[in-house]
């Protein structure tokens, strides 16, 4: 289940660019209107709108429409919520696992260098 | 209350460096605060450690958000430049997210060392109130932006 990439893809591809990302942080303070939305952005309500359609295929943003106006409101599924969380504990560890590698590198280095001075 | 769901990754890497330097980079409290960190912009607060079966180990700290993570584990076995094995649990702006279980396995290849990290979790976030969502997804936002890849 935990497998399935698209669902992986599709959320960094949504949370890669960072007027999405505002909008999302936006959105965690509480729904809002897609007008609402697009005031404090400096770009055109259809390129919002664009915006908001990608955010709405990852699955972490839902919109209802009521009357003429479009609300917009955070509530990504818990599977898609768990993906992106398993996925940050992976991430996680390789970047520590990195670390780790470059420590042990530094260390081996220092002790041959305390070698070479004191043969 | 939702519903848990379950997941596993697996790791490998080869250490240009014995069993006993990559276990002790796990073992010794100094070694291991200098990479087991959280992403970037996260802050230490407290740690704690205690290498022993049924002995605990506490990495609390924040975002820059001000939102505090809490790993809290429990060492159950420990086979000195072999294996660990530990449970642990992690607090998320006061939010209760996963349950893990996670195994280091440490095998010799000539004079290198194969690392194996193998983590099964549970992903509960079961308390449905809006404030841990917000919290959650807040986190999980962070995590997932500091770890994109460049």
């Amino acid at each position: 289940m935990l497998n399935n990439q698209t669902t992986l893809d599709l959320i960094f591809h949504a949370l890669a660019d960072p007027t999405r990302r505002a909008i999302v942080e936006r959105l965690t303070r509480g729904p809002a209107s897609v007008s609402e939305l697009a005031a404090p952005m400096a770009m055109s309500l259809a390129a919002v709108m664009q915006h908001l359609q990608v955010l709405e295929e990852s699955g972490l943003l839902r919109t209802e429409k009521q009357g003429r106006v479009r609300t917009c409101a955070i509530d990504p599924d818990m599977l898609a919520r768990a993906e992106a969380w398993l996925t940050g504990r992976r991430t996680l560890w390789e970047n520590r696992l990195d670390r780790l590698g470059e420590m042990l590198a530094e260390d081996a280095s220092k002790s041959k260098k305390r070698k070479r001075r004191k043969p | 209350m939702t519903k848990a769901i379950h997941g596993s990754f697996t790791i490998e890497r080869v250490y240009d460096a014995s069993p006993a330097r990559v276990f002790k980079a796990f073992a010794d409290p100094a070694s291991k605060a200098r990479w087991f960190v959280g992403p970037p912009g996260w802050q230490e607060i407290r740690r704690e450690m205690d290498l022993r079966p049924g002995g605990q180990e506490i990495a609390h700290g924040k975002f820059p958000s001000g939102i505090e993570t809490k790993f809290v584990a429990r060492y159950h076995e420990i086979v000195p430049n072999q294996r660990l094995v530990y449970v642990y649990d992690m607090h998320v702006g006061g939010v209760h997210m996963s349950v893990s279980l996670a195994t280091i396995e440490l095998t010799p290849q000539g004079a290198k060392t194969a690392l194996r990290i193998t983590e099964q979790a549970v992903f509960i976030d079961g308390k449905d109130g809006n404030e841990s969502r917000r919290e959650g997804t807040k986190q999980l936002l962070e995590q997932v932006a500091a770890n994109l890849p460049d």
